[in-house]
């Protein structure tokens, strides 16, 4: 067959294996169909830029608002983004414009399409039509069954209250995840406004009304007004008391962006969010209105309802529950800072629901000029420019776009190999792998820098790592032996370890730049043993990416030069032995972290013997070698084992539900992808043990048939 | 001899050895000769676990059995009695003793005048009921009926509203005669941390209409 | 040419050094290490390691799946490691050709015995304890982890507690429904010991909400068999014992758990006796007096940044009291025990409160000489195959460039 025509469907197959690859990681975000939305207007560009570097402090460390946007977008939306139809035309909104609409403009944000659903059913538990079984749904959609939900969410509370969590099922599951994100999103809308049905209630329009309101020498005229009337005097007082009691649980949580401001204080109260503050000089008062309304309650039902007659007789019962309300709230004071900030957040609240463009960025101008020095990073690095920096560079997504051009000027630099533009073909395709490489290497170098620790700290982080580090490879082999091949490994590993790197962090729905436990904190042991292993994780997975090429390479013809063979074969053996060194040492040095830390060098933890079945994997490979059990094909089909035992190690360890890096409760999801993955990467193995076969049978045939030749020969 | 056989005898008998090892019966009887040193664990003062919150001096002929809903001591005493110490909020002494009075079918009391005291937690007055009699009591969701039983209750408020009881009850003749170690032992226990205030977690429900008030 | 044959003990050595018994015993461990992973969901930690890696198990059958059976036997680990110690004794040192191209393999395989040897000496040696201190009291004990013990004292006429004898957890753990008698020279009865459970409920017997399958009832409550939380690894261990007097005195029932926490009385010739199921009391050679427990949580989060403890210990052969800080990553070392911040929680009742872990292992220090044996045998093996086949594919291109011209 022509080597072309070989050549192209060994590309093909190679596509179909990423295709397959890319399909179950996406599967982890939900695509869906941009929504319509009526009367939508966006924000204007430089109040959303100036939005996007507010300071926020979230997730124990100061981040842009940008960042904080983004978290909440990944949890509720599950993308970076999100496509409406406005007038006909498609938009796309950045997570800082969607969140700037759920806090000012929640009215608008109700009719988004905000929250991603894996599972209908559960909407359709609570009598919710749906079409398909994953989509998305925006508030008001939603909102006419908020009473089902919140019944449906207390009883599978109470029910992880008997039972623990692990009874649940997965419909359970999700319900409880959904409606955790719901009350969420409620308490991100108008987080600086009272509600209105507050306001009512209480009559006080404004923090500030009750600020003024609550001065004592104000309380006391107002009674004076009343006048000597003892029903006058009781409404007053007691209707003083309702409104303060309704106006304060009204504010006493400010909802989750109370964090915007900073509280630079020192001791306990440091960091400590305004609605954490309000809410702790505001509970005693609520906690005295509780015994109040007991004791109020029980007057009612001795009195009945008041007159003249009974007015007096009520009074005298009256004033000493009224005594023992007020009397532990003399100490009850707002701090003038407490007041001043709090104030702040409304006036920042009240400019961004005016709609004023012009309005909106002065406030926020000057709102964060105000507390721009509470802005203090502490031991935990960080830098707001640095951080918005990175979040443009999109150094990832800019790597995955790089490598795909040159995956497309690959394909094209096969076809026309031999000829003048091939070789043009071949110095672009290593410029731009080696551009996605920088690229790479320079997201890592920028993220380590503002997090002000070693490169690698979570699972998300290993990701990139191996990319870098692993193209970094690649092109070294290629400069050395330049045939083309290592760039194509390049390129289909940088991708698909990017894509899945893109996926994760939407899906996990976290900043992958928070601080580290106490336990994780050594930058010493990041920079040792993390970065160790996972440069033995590379090395495995980079060695089953040339296999892969081998296997198919071959089964297609396109690997068919003795040459080539032993090159690529000789590549894998040498990955083989760097992981073995690099897992190895890893592993030890884990084991050392280990006892310094929690005295056990091992404790058999699941993720300890991922590693300690990488070593040993290598360990198999490299002896059978040399005992002569396998050869060519044999090691390069161990070689692809040896990435499934990797991907045990660095994923399915985590999703056990034990040990010290499980993740709570496993992710049905994330699991059936890895066993989708084992399934694939059986079957190449298989084709390459049958590859073997006929290899052993060619060459028993050949000998059989030498021998005979030189029987007949002798016998002549 | 030939070395084949020889090989396939060596890995019978490894075999078999291992067989046997895995099959080892384990011994019916053991004479225990170990003794271990004393160290502050044999203290009976000593807070063992964490979250314990109140301790006493245990008389050694009681035997304490495991916490229960509103126990935080339990004991086994004798044959039929049981000691247990309790911690209530609200409610106040009177209230509760009349409980007690109530399940002996005895007249509720007016006041404290009268009743018997201890002291409690070094300084705090505790005070003393004993009731004897049919006991009749709805537990664990079932009626208890008692002919010839009694009890002997102590309660003592330790301020904040929070009062603890230590209340034995049992067959006449038991409660009888552990009189003396139940006052020796209630005035022996001690609380965790006496600062320690509980919380009442009740919140006002956004607008809680039943608690307006409304003059 | 004649073949010599070989005796038996050169058969030996031949099959104990092969790279076939390497290969096969490191698939073998490999499977091991895989099924205990899958087996720890269900079964947890501390009962995986039992079955699989205990030098007493030499057969373990895997099961998986939330207890369904591989019918797969397999070697116990430890004496598939034992294999590999003396194939790699045996093939990686004695037997391998000494020269400077396996000089590297040499030195590599070393590290990796010593390592194994480490590894024994720790799983023989090693004793882990828990020590939970709170402010204001002394301790001078830990508890051992998941070894539970049935300790009996007698107490004196005036009330003081005597040294307890011990039955130590192996010797009860395999007991099931079984029933097995303890006899003491110097006391007059026995105990018999039945109805063992690694994690029980104690239920009141009013209650109707569980069944009783042992039928026993003692003081008003029975053991009742709790499924365990594998991710929590706690067991709450608890039996019935029978105390059987020697001098004819009426047998005593008794209901032993591990969450009463306090002996169970009783009386026999008119001498006072208590029996508790503990885990197993392990006395240190210092005392520790907690005088601050500190932690720190990241702004706005529950998530801890640093914790550490401050303790005032004194040696059984000093004279004072020293004062030292212990955080994490920072152990306190004394004669051979390290005391590590295992956790921290805020105060509870009011009271600060560290949580200890203290290990004994005489094999502390070793494996980081062994990593850097092994790390430089295998850095000086896969350098030398790397320069070798640098200079070979140099060679080529230069014999390739040679030939064009």
């Amino acid at each position: 067959m022509n080597k072309k025509v070989r050549f192209l469907g060994f590309s093909l197959t190679m596509l179909i294996i990423l295709a397959v690859a890319g399909m179950g990681i996406r599967s982890l975000i939900v695509p869906s169909k941009p929504k319509e939305v009526n009367g939508y207007t966006k924000w204007d560009e430089r109040v959303v830029e100036e939005m996007r570097s507010l300071p926020v402090q979230d997730g124990g460390r100061i981040k842009p608002f940008q960042t904080l946007a983004r978290r909440y977008m990944y949890s509720m939306h599950g993308d970076r983004g999100m496509k409406v139809i406005v007038d006909g035309e498609k938009e796309k909104l950045t997570p800082t414009e969607w969140l700037m609409d759920v806090m000012f403009r929640p009215e608008m944000a109700d009719q988004l399409p905000t929250f991603r659903v894996d599972n209908s059913d559960i909407l359709e538990q609570v009598g919710m039509g749906v079409k398909t079984l994953r989509d998305r749904y925006s508030f008001s959609q939603i909102k006419p069954y908020l009473g089902k939900l919140q019944n449906a969410y207390e009883a599978i509370h109470k029910q992880i209250k008997d039972s623990g969590e692990k009874s649940l099922d997965k419909e359970q599951e999700q319900m409880y995840a959904f409606a955790r994100l719901l009350q969420s999103y409620h308490s991100l809308k108008n987080p600086f406004l009272i509600d209105d049905e507050v306001k009512k209630a209480s009559g006080f329009y404004s923090l500030e009304s009750f600020f003024v309101s609550n001065n004592r020498d104000n309380q006391i005229a107002r009674v004076k007004q009343a006048g000597s009337d003892t029903l006058q005097v009781i409404g007053v007082l007691d209707g003083k008391i309702v409104s303060d009691a309704i106006f304060l649980s009204g504010i006493s949580d400010l909802g989750e962006f109370s964090k915007l401001i900073i509280n630079p204080t020192e001791g306990e109260e440091a960091w400590s969010s305004i609605g954490s503050r309000f809410a702790k000089v505001a509970r005693p008062t609520l906690e005295a209105y509780d015994i109040y309304a007991d004791k109020i309650g029980a007057l009612k039902k001795k009195y009945g309802k008041l007159s003249g007659e009974n007015g007096d007789g009520f009074f005298a019962d009256y004033l000493p529950v009224f005594q023992a309300y007020t009397s532990p709230l003399k100490d009850v004071q707002y701090s003038e800072s407490l007041m001043n900030e709090v104030i702040e957040l409304e006036k920042l609240q009240m400019a961004f629901s005016s709609g004023d463009a012009g309005k909106q960025l002065d406030t926020l101008g000057a709102f964060k000029k105000k507390y721009e020095n509470h802005v203090d990073f502490g031991d935990e690095g960080g830098s707001i420019s640095g951080e918005i920096l990175l979040n443009k560079m999109s150094y990832f997504n800019n790597g995955i776009a790089l490598l795909i051009f040159a995956g497309v000027l690959l394909i094209a630099m096969c076809l026309s190999i031999g000829t003048r533009v091939g070789g043009i073909l071949y110095w672009c395709v290593f410029g731009l792998t080696s551009l996605a490489c920088l690229f790479t290497i320079a997201g890592i170098v920028h993220r380590s820098w503002i997090m002000d620790r070693s490169p690698i700290g979570t699972l998300y982080d290993t990701m990139p790592f191996i990319v870098g580090a692993g193209l970094f490879l690649l092109l070294l082999i290629e400069w050395i032996r330049k045939k083309g091949i290592m760039l194509g490994v390049a390129i289909c590993f940088g991708v698909a370890v990017l894509f899945l790197a893109k996926s994760f962090e939407i899906s996990d729905a976290r900043d992958q730049m928070d601080p580290l436990v106490a336990v994780l904190k050594s930058n010493y042991w990041l920079s040792t043993h993390v970065v160790i292993i996972t440069l033995g994780y590379m090395g495995g997975i980079v060695a089953a990416c040339i296999s892969h090429f081998y296997i198919i390479g071959r089964a297609f013809g396109v690997v068919d030069d003795k040459e080539t063979r032993q090159y690529l074969t000789k590549i894998v053996y040498g990955m083989v032995a760097f992981t073995l060194l690099f897992s190895l040492v890893g592993t030890i040095l884990g084991g050392i972290w280990a006892a310094d830390s929690w005295g056990r060098f091992w404790g058999w933890d699941p993720k300890e013997n991922g590693a300690l079945l990488i070593v040993i994997w290598m360990l198999v490979i490299l002896h059978a070698r040399v005992g002569g059990y396998i050869k060519e094909i044999g090691t390069h089909v161990c070689s692809i084992f040896g990435f499934m035992v990797i991907v045990f190690s660095w994923w399915h360890v985590n999703f056990l539900g034990v040990g010290l890096h499980n993740y709570g409760f496993t992710s049905a999801k994330a699991m059936t992808n890895i066993w989708v993955f084992y399934g694939m990467e059986f079957f190449i193995m298989i084709i390459g043990m049958a590859m073997a076969l006929v290899v052993i049978e060619q060459k028993r045939a050949k000998k059989n048939t030498s021998k005979l030749s030189e029987v007949e020969n002798t016998n002549l | 001899m030939k070395f084949r056989s020889l090989r396939t005898k060596f890995i019978w008998l490894s075999c078999y050895s291992a067989i046997l090892v895995c099959c080892k019966e384990q011994p019916k009887e053991m004479e225990v000769d170990e003794r271990r040193e004393l160290c502050q664990y044999d203290d009976p003062n000593i807070f063992k676990n964490s979250y314990e919150t109140i301790l006493g001096t245990q008389p050694l002929s009681w035997r304490r059995v495991n916490r229960t809903d509103f126990r935080l001591l339990n004991y086994a005493v004798g044959n039929a009695t049981e000691v247990a110490v309790g911690q209530v909020d609200g409610g106040g002494v009177l209230a509760n003793l009349n409980r007690w009075e109530r399940e002996f079918g005895q007249d509720v009391m007016e006041d404290l005048s009268g009743l018997a005291t201890i002291k409690m937690f070094g300084e705090r007055d505790a005070y003393v009921i004993q009731l004897k009699g049919l006991f009749q009591k709805k537990m664990s969701g079932m009626p208890v009926k008692a002919e010839g039983w009694a009890v002997t209750g102590i309660i003592c408020d330790i301020g904040n509203g929070s009062l603890v009881t230590v209340k034995m009850m049992g067959p006449e003749d038991e409660v009888k005669a552990e009189q003396e170690s139940l006052m020796d032992f209630a005035k022996s226990i001690r609380i965790n941390s006496l600062q320690r205030v509980k919380e009442r977690s009740k919140k006002v429900d956004g607008v809680n209409q039943s608690k307006k008030g409304g003059y | 040419m004649i073949k010599k044959r070989k005796n038996i003990l050169q058969y030996l050595v031949d099959f104990f050094s092969s790279y076939l018994l390497c290969v096969v015993s490191l698939v073998l461990l490999g499977l091991l290490v895989w099924f205990s992973t899958l087996e720890m969901q269900d079964i947890g930690l501390s009962k995986a390691l039992d079955k699989y890696y205990s030098h007493k198990n030499f057969i373990v059958i895997p099961e998986i799946n939330g207890g369904k059976s591989t019918y797969i036997p397999l070697p116990g680990a430890y004496w598939v490691c034992c294999v590999l110690f003396v194939n790699m004794l045996l093939g990686g040192i004695i037997r391998l050709r000494k020269g400077w191209r396996n000089i590297g393999v040499v030195i590599s395989h070393f590290g990796i015995v010593s390592l194994l040897v480490v590894g024994f000496v720790d799983h023989h040696q090693s004793i882990h304890g828990k020590m939970e201190v709170f402010q204001g009291e002394t301790y001078d004990y830990a508890t051992k982890f998941d070894y539970t013990s049935i300790e009996l004292s007698e107490f004196d006429e005036s009330g003081v507690k005597q040294r307890p004898y011990v039955i130590k957890h192996d010797q009860v753990a395999d007991l099931g429904d079984r029933m097995r008698r303890f006899t003491f020279k110097a006391l007059p009865f026995d105990l018999e010991v039945r109805h063992f459970r690694e994690n029980v409920v104690v239920v009141n017997a009013s209650s109707r909400a569980r069944g009783n399958d042992s039928g026993e009832i003692v003081d008003g409550f029975f053991l009742h068999p709790a499924k365990m939380d594998p991710s929590k690894d706690y067991f709450n261990y608890g039996c019935y014992v029978l105390v059987k007097p020697k001098n004819g005195e009426p047998s005593r029932k008794l209901l032993l758990c591990r969450s009463v926490g306090f002996p169970q009385t009783f009386s026999v010739g008119g001498k006072l006796y208590g029996i508790e199921m503990p885990n197993e009391i392990w006395k240190m050679p210092f005392s520790v007096d907690l005088i601050n427990s500190v932690g720190e949580y990241y702004p706005g989060t529950r998530r801890p940044s640093k914790f550490q403890s401050t303790i005032a210990w004194t040696g059984e052969d000093e004279e004072r009291e020293k004062v030292q800080t212990i955080k994490m990553n920072h152990p306190m070392r004394y004669k051979g025990f390290t005391l590590y911040q295992a956790n921290w929680n805020e105060p509870i009742n009011g009271l600060e409160f560290s949580g200890f872990e203290i290990v004994t292992n005489p094999a502390d220090q070793w494996p980081k000489v062994c990593m850097w044996i092994s790390a430089i045998g295998l850095l000086v093996h896969f350098s030398l195959k790397l320069g070798k086949y640098l200079e070979r594919e140099t060679r080529k291109e230069k014999g390739n460039k040679q030939a064009d011209e």
